[in-house]
């Protein structure tokens, strides 16, 4: 059972430790007392990330104890590397955190009924969405059953280099542009810029995994879904020949660079937008003020483009949605489920949760959080909550869940992709070859 | 002086000379190698020195100005761990698998160099065979059983394996030095009376010291590099090892401190580098002057 | 004592760990591998689909052995070669030894290091200092790192330079031969090439035989390179994929495990049989002093 009045108990120990991070405000009251079935809490929490995010991670977690004196919530935490190859060789050994990120194949592990089902408690009202946007909550869920919520909302996107825009005196699309526009621009700017600077950033990058999103979102400006409900595609060759041939006239133009140079990405470091070599980069908004710290440009957020060709479709033809993949879930085997649910309700609801995390992992679900936030953000925070909200009210289509499978499709996408750009097959024969493998990969 | 000496004398300089010229040639030659094997380190420490924004910016590995903040900055993590406890943690993983290592993989390569018991040869095989499986298809059972003997979040699954002969590697590196002594050696002691285990600590040990100074070498320096069975039986950061800490800047989705990782990356190296320094040089003085064989 | 008692006795330790460590996960393995393993589900026996699953249907898997079979070709021998002959230039008394041999074995204590990944991209990348040096001599240099048809080999460059292990292994092979044998050549007159085909190269067989077994075992099993330089994906266009990339992208990153073990268990039979024949030929020219 669920109960908020422990907020107020806490003991001193833990008001010292909280004062120190002097993002409390001294709102502590010491009440004293450790209640039996709290001092037998022994949870764990894993997620992945680097130093600020740990940070305030940490000091969720000490908020949290010290509501429940007591009870212990063990961190295990690190950088990403491996991160969920642990992870799935602990769930295979019966052995995860109870409270946990999990960025990759969360389809197997709801499959295989491995993570806990939030209905009930959405239902009972021990997990308060009701500040949440409900497109967001669609989409994520797995045969309509919800098993995470976002540890903070992101969405794919283009990062556009303001100053290069600029420099070269190209104007900056607004949030309604359409395709055509966006291909329009590119064009404008390799033609305007030196030599190896380029307007955009291809669609596809080595090391991301930014091929499969746009292309759904892509289809659903179409009408089209990736997946059906079954998880067999949704889509045919029509539709993958035409956004392959997209890709490749603007290759073929120079508005995006070539093949080799695409390929050197290594992650988002070594990206052409870093590294001076475009002036837009597609990918998840959520590294937004990492790669703001990259480089002294001034880079401003944008959604995706959207439209058929050169109209602007709004409603249901809205392509982009917000897909985040910093979720949060509970180990269904875990001991403290109430408690767990809790610490998620927590950090989506609770205002000093909210000032702790800002937009450490995106954009806040609760709309009232992130509203509260916006005055203690960076500007280029700022452009992406204005791009998520964007996003997230204007995208209003159904929405179909991945298969287990989905990964893999979307690594083919990524290598089809690279046999187009390197030179290696013809579009014709990708796209016959993508539906034979891809025919296999579900089978 | 005969017209011949003379000849003799100006050979003998030309030589000389030629001698000469080879030895400043073969420290060009050892020099220009030394620096395409040291750029990468010297461009390292270049990035330590650097602020983020320049690093994958600037192709030049020299840094526009000496800032020690990276070093600080990664010392001690914001969340208050510092690198002190990595390091200690990473020296006690070392010395136990050194110690492990050495101990066990000697005793088996003993065996099988030395001793004629039955089926040697496919133990032997077995032994091999050991290596030559993928070890990502082991690490799920593997990681059971650790978990089944509540060892996860222990140093134990990083130790005690390695005191029971776990490393192929260097059981076959300590059979082949064992096979390269003569046996005549211990006929001898045999008839001094000298029984099996004392033949092996008298005479066997010693004379494979450089084998196991190249076991300690390595075992130091694979497990201070070791990233994959850490992290999968680390869990918490009072445990954390330096290859562990040093994975920790970096965040595909979050803000990456790529100076402090060049940085600590740097200092990770001391260590290893003074004990490769530090033993090989007992490499070079090992054994000389036992004079055997011949 | 008999032999057979003392020899088991010696390998107590080893059978032990043998028997608590890695039999059980090695056969557990060799079972999943018929099995359609996910990590998560309890296994069904499938038989022996997932072995002709790769070899008739994938084709990834294919790209994957060819990709690994010329890394063994190549890496292997080239990164042996230059290991002895540093080692030979090393073992000799010249100034400045100790630090020639810490700086040859610093890129091997790099290895695993994140930083390689970013470094040889700056290398071997567009405008790299590789396509620098070449400017100078006006060649025009390439992306190497990123193109499918090169990329393979800017990881043999990366094998080949972490030469130290072998080299360390070869000096101390050296060390062992004891220097009375040329002190006794050299009265007979015999010059340093000849000592080097006599005396050294037959006495070193057994280390070159170490080293040459370890080599293919360890670049057939190559992982790291490929995972850091190509962030783990095998690419550009699959020209990286090395097998146990493979292994890992399938049974961690898909969560097929099953089909990852069979994987496994087709590459220890390919070692299994390259090392058992470097055995057989090893009886023709390797020398041991334990010959009786």
């Amino acid at each position: 059972m669920p109960d908020h009045s422990d907020g107020a108990v806490r003991t001193r120990r833990r008001d010292l430790l909280l004062g120190a991070t002097s993002l409390l405000g001294g709102t502590a009251l010491f009440a004293g007392g450790v209640r039996a079935e709290d001092a037998k809490i022994k949870m764990r929490i894993g997620w992945w990330g680097s130093d600020d995010r740990h940070q305030r991670t940490l000091k969720l977690i000490k908020l949290w104890e010290s509501r429940k004196p007591g009870a212990v919530m063990t961190a295990e935490y690190g950088g990403l590397i491996g991160y969920s190859d642990k992870i799935s060789t602990e769930f295979a050994g019966r052995n995860a955190p109870d409270v946990l990120q999990i960025s990759d194949n969360r389809e197997s592990l709801i499959a295989a009924g491995r993570l806990l089902r939030l209905d009930d408690y959405i239902a009972s009202g021990q997990l308060n969405l009701s500040d949440a946007n409900r497109s967001v909550l669609e989409t994520l869920k797995v045969d309509g059953k919800l098993y995470s919520i976002p540890w903070g909302l992101a969405c794919g996107c283009f990062f556009l280099d303001a100053t290069v825009f600029g420099d070269l005196g190209v104007a900056l699309p607004g949030p309604n542009w359409t395709w055509d526009e966006y291909a329009e621009i590119a064009r404008k700017i390799s033609k305007a810029a030196p030599k190896g600077l380029y307007g955009s950033a291809d669609i596809w990058a080595p090391a991301g995994t930014r091929a499969f999103y746009p292309f759904e979102f892509f289809l659903r400006q179409r009408g089209k879904t990736a997946f059906t409900p079954l998880g067999k595609l949704n889509f045919g060759a029509s539709e993958l020949t035409e956004w392959f041939t997209f890709w490749d006239d603007l290759r073929r133009a120079g508005a995006v660079p070539p093949a080799e140079v695409t390929a050197l990405e290594n992650g988002f470091e070594t990206s052409p937008i870093i590294t001076g070599r475009a002036a837009m980069y597609p990918i998840n908004s959520s590294i937004a003020s990492s790669l703001q710290g990259l480089t002294k440009h001034k880079l401003i957020v944008m959604p995706l483009p959207h439209g058929l060709g050169s109209k602007a479709l709004p409603g249901p033809q809205y392509g982009p949605f917000v897909n985040t993949n910093m979720q949060i879930y509970v180990n269904a085997d875990t001991k403290y489920k109430t408690q767990a649910v809790q610490f998620l309700d927590d950090i989506t609801n609770d205002p000093e949760f909210g000032k702790i995390q800002l937009m450490s992992r995106g954009v806040p679900l609760s709309s009232k959080i992130a509203a509260m936030e916006m005055p203690d953000i960076a500007p280029i925070e700022q452009s992406m909550v204005d791009m998520v909200q964007f996003v997230q009210t204007h995208a209003t289509s159904q929405y179909v869940a991945w298969p287990k499978s989905g990964s893999q499709i979307q690594d083919l996408m990524q290598r089809a992709h690279q046999e187009i750009a390197f030179g290696q097959a013809k579009i014709p024969n990708t796209v016959s070859k993508f539906f034979d493998e891809a025919g296999l990969i579900i089978d | 002086m005969t017209p011949s000496s003379i000849s003799e004398m100006t050979r003998e300089l030309r030589r000389r000379r030629v001698r000469q010229w080879r030895g400043v040639l073969l420290h060009a030659v050892l020099l220009g190698g030394a620096f395409c094997m040291i750029y990468p380190l010297l461009w390292m420490i270049g990035s330590s020195f650097k602020p983020d924004s320049e690093i994958f910016t600037q192709l030049n590995p020299i840094p526009k100005s000496l800032d020690s903040i990276n070093y600080a900055r990664g010392w001690v993590l914001g969340t208050g761990v510092s690198f002190t406890t990595f390091y200690i943690n990473s020296m006690i993983v070392c010395a136990g698998a050194i110690i492990g290592n050495l101990i066990s993989c000697s005793f088996a390569a003993y065996a099988f160099a030395r001793i004629n018991f039955r089926f040697r040869r496919i133990w032997f095989a077995v032994m091999l065979g050991t290596m030559m499986l993928p070890f990502h298809v082991t690490i799920v059972p593997q990681y059971i059983i650790f978990h089944t003997l509540n060892w996860t979040n222990t140093f134990l699954p990083l130790i005690v394996p390695k005191f029971f002969a776990v490393d192929a590697f260097f059981i076959f590196l300590m059979v082949q030095f064992i096979r390269g002594i003569p046996v005549e050696l211990e006929e001898a002691a045999m008839i001094d009376g000298c029984g099996r285990f004392g033949m092996f600590t008298r005479i066997i040990l010693p004379l494979i010291k450089p084998a196991l100074v190249t076991t300690t070498i390595f075992t130091f320096i694979w497990t201070w590099n070791d990233f994959f069975s850490q992290l999968l039986y680390l869990n918490t950061q009072d445990k954390y090892t330096i290859s562990l800490g040093l994975r920790q800047f970096l965040d595909s989705s979050g803000v990456s401190s790529w100076g402090p990782m060049f940085a600590m990356t740097t200092l990770s190296l001391v260590p290893v580098v003074v004990v490769f320094i530090f033993f090989q040089k007992r490499l070079v003085d090992g054994i000389a002057t036992t004079g055997l064989k011949g | 004592m008999g032999d057979n008692t003392a020899g088991y006795l010696f390998l107590l330790p080893w059978f032990t760990g043998l028997s608590l460590f890695m039999a059980g996960p090695t056969l557990v393995s060799l079972y999943l591998s018929f099995t359609d393993y996910n990590l998560l589900d309890t296994p069904n026996w499938i038989a022996t689909q997932n072995y002709i699953k790769l070899i008739t249907q994938d084709r990834r898997y294919h790209t994957a052995l060819r990709v690994t079979l010329t890394y063994v070709m190549v890496a292997a021998p080239v990164n042996l070669a230059f290991a002895l002959g540093l080692a030979m230039l090393l073992n000799a008394k010249i100034a400045g030894l100790s630090f020639y041999r810490a700086v040859y074995y610093i890129p091997s204590l790099l290895g695993g290091s994140v930083a390689v990944s970013i470094l040889w991209r700056q290398i071997f990348g567009l405008g790299g200092i590789v396509s620098q040096i070449l400017a100078l001599f006006g060649i025009e240099g390439a992306s190497w790192v990123s193109t499918p048809s090169h990329a393979l080999w800017t990881l043999i460059i990366l094998h080949v330079w972490q030469f130290g292990s072998p080299m360390v292994i070869f000096l101390a092979g050296l060390k062992q031969v004891p220097a009375e044998l040329y002190e006794a050549s050299s009265i007979d007159g015999a010059g340093p090439w000849r000592q080097f085909w006599v005396i050294t190269l037959p006495m070193l067989t057994p280390v070159i035989f170490f080293n040459l077994v370890l080599q293919i075992i360890n670049s057939f099993q190559a992982f790291t390179p490929a995972f850091i330089v190509s962030g783990g994906t095998g690419g550009p266009l699959d020209s990286t994929l090395f097998y146990t990339l493979y292994v890992y992208m399938q049974g961690f990153g898909n969560f097929r495990m099953g089909y990852a073990s069979a994987m496994g268990w087709i590459l220890l039979v390919i070692i299994g049989v390259v090392t058992g024949l470097a055995f057989l030929s090893s009886r023709y020219w390797v020398h041991y002093d334990d010959a009786k």
